[in-house]
């Protein structure tokens, strides 16, 4: 009985140690997600991109992740000369 | 000629060489020998249906028994894909973004290299859907430096979407390690990133093959185009494309009247020479300049006499 309060005592421990650092991997996962999404959508900032039509097809798996992507890359505006998502 | 075994044959050369005529000189050929033939135009200033005289646009129509023939047009193919997209959005996003995202998807059909890329895109669904349904695929191609880009394609493209898949997937890797449990993600956008890097791998191995695919060069004996050829033949050689078959086209005859053709010829003679020394390599067929422009399937079947 005593065990089980501890045992749970310690896991509970350990989830407090571990949140920062899920909130930096998180972090560094998100950093190589817009990094991912600048090689696709580079054509819209000037960088041209070979592949870009076929990037298109994407899209659909983007738009969520899209304007926030945007916003983090420090443009106001959405980079789409379409776009207007704010 | 050796090439005719091949499966699939491309057809460059220089403008006004008489690419399209010899094209379609072969299509009618094979199509003549039983072979249920598919001649396909990449070039934007179509001649193909000029020479059958029929319209034929961006639609697969039949011109004669076992002969098929296609004028590929990027507008419609690009129309078809921005659409599968538009279908792919449905659901998606809220209605009140919709709007925009379509203005977005319709600026991107006009982007520089849309329709380079819609025009390659259709050429792979060709070279690997409509094998099921054809024996000989017979590309009639655009002037020489948009047929050199067109078959470098799959290398440059090749290239980026791995690059691009390489990434996605140590991320992905990433997140399942450290956030998910080592369970894996699902990722729709590897998926779909997946499946057009293995069209263009397949499409790639497909052109590449010698025992499947042929190049023709057509030119004539003249000086500008055979020193393009030469160019032509040397550039695709480091992309492992071979370029095995010549057509010389608009020969003059031997016997010629006057002292101009007589001059002409004197001239010609030289060049014949020049491309009997440069191209040692490549099977050569010449074929004679006719009295007349080859406007009918009659022509044709003249023309292709000497293949």
């Amino acid at each position: 009985m005593m065990l089980d309060k501890v045992k749970q005592l310690i896991a509970f421990y350990e989830e407090v140690l571990s949140m920062p650092h899920r909130q930096e991997i998180a972090r560094e996962l998100r950093n190589e997600d817009d990094l991912f999404l600048l090689l696709l959508y580079s054509e819209m900032i000037g960088i041209p991109n070979p592949v870009y039509y076929y990037t298109l097809e994407l899209y659909p798996y983007m738009i969520e992740k899209f304007h926030d992507w945007h916003l983090r890359m420090g443009m106001e505006k959405s980079p789409m000369t379409g776009i207007r998502c704010c | 000629m050796e090439v005719l075994n091949k499966s699939i044959i491309f057809v460059g050369g220089k403008g006004g060489v008489g690419k399209s005529t010899s094209a379609a000189a072969i299509a009618w050929k094979l199509a003549q020998q039983g072979y249920r033939t598919l001649l396909v135009s990449t070039d934007p200033a179509h001649n193909v249906g000029d020479i059958f005289n029929q319209n034929i646009g961006g639609k697969t129509v039949e011109i004669s028994k076992n002969l098929h023939a296609l004028e590929i047009d990027p507008e419609i193919e690009t129309d078809k894909y921005i659409k599968g997209v538009k279908e792919n959005i449905k659901g998606i996003v809220h209605s009140g973004m919709m709007e925009e995202v379509h203005r977005q998807l319709d600026t991107a059909k006009a982007s520089p290299g849309a329709d380079e890329a819609a025009l390659f895109d259709k050429l792979i669904s060709i070279i690997l859907e409509e094998r099921a349904n054809f024996d000989k695929l017979v590309f009639d191609t655009a002037p020489t430096g948009h047929t050199i880009r067109l078959l470098t394609l799959p290398e440059l493209m090749g290239v980026w979407i791995n690059g691009l898949l390489e990434k996605r997937k140590k991320t992905n890797e990433n997140y399942s390690a450290l956030l998910n449990d080592g369970e894996p993600v699902e990722d729709p956008i590897y998926e779909v990133l997946k499946t057009r890097q293995e069209r263009f791998s397949k499409a790639r191995d497909i052109l590449l093959s010698e025992k499947e695919t042929g190049f023709i060069f057509v030119l004539n004996p003249e000086r500008l185009p055979i020193l393009e050829t030469q160019k032509a033949i040397e550039l695709l050689h480091k992309y492992d494309l071979h370029v095995k078959t010549l057509i010389i086209n608009k020969v003059l005859p031997e016997e010629v009247d006057g002292a101009f053709f007589q001059e002409r010829k004197k001239h010609e003679r030289k060049y014949t020479q020049l491309i009997t020394d440069t191209f040692t390599k490549q099977q050569l067929i010449y074929i004679p300049l006719f009295s007349q422009d080859i406007v009918s399937k009659n022509h044709l079947e003249l023309f292709s006499k000497y293949f």
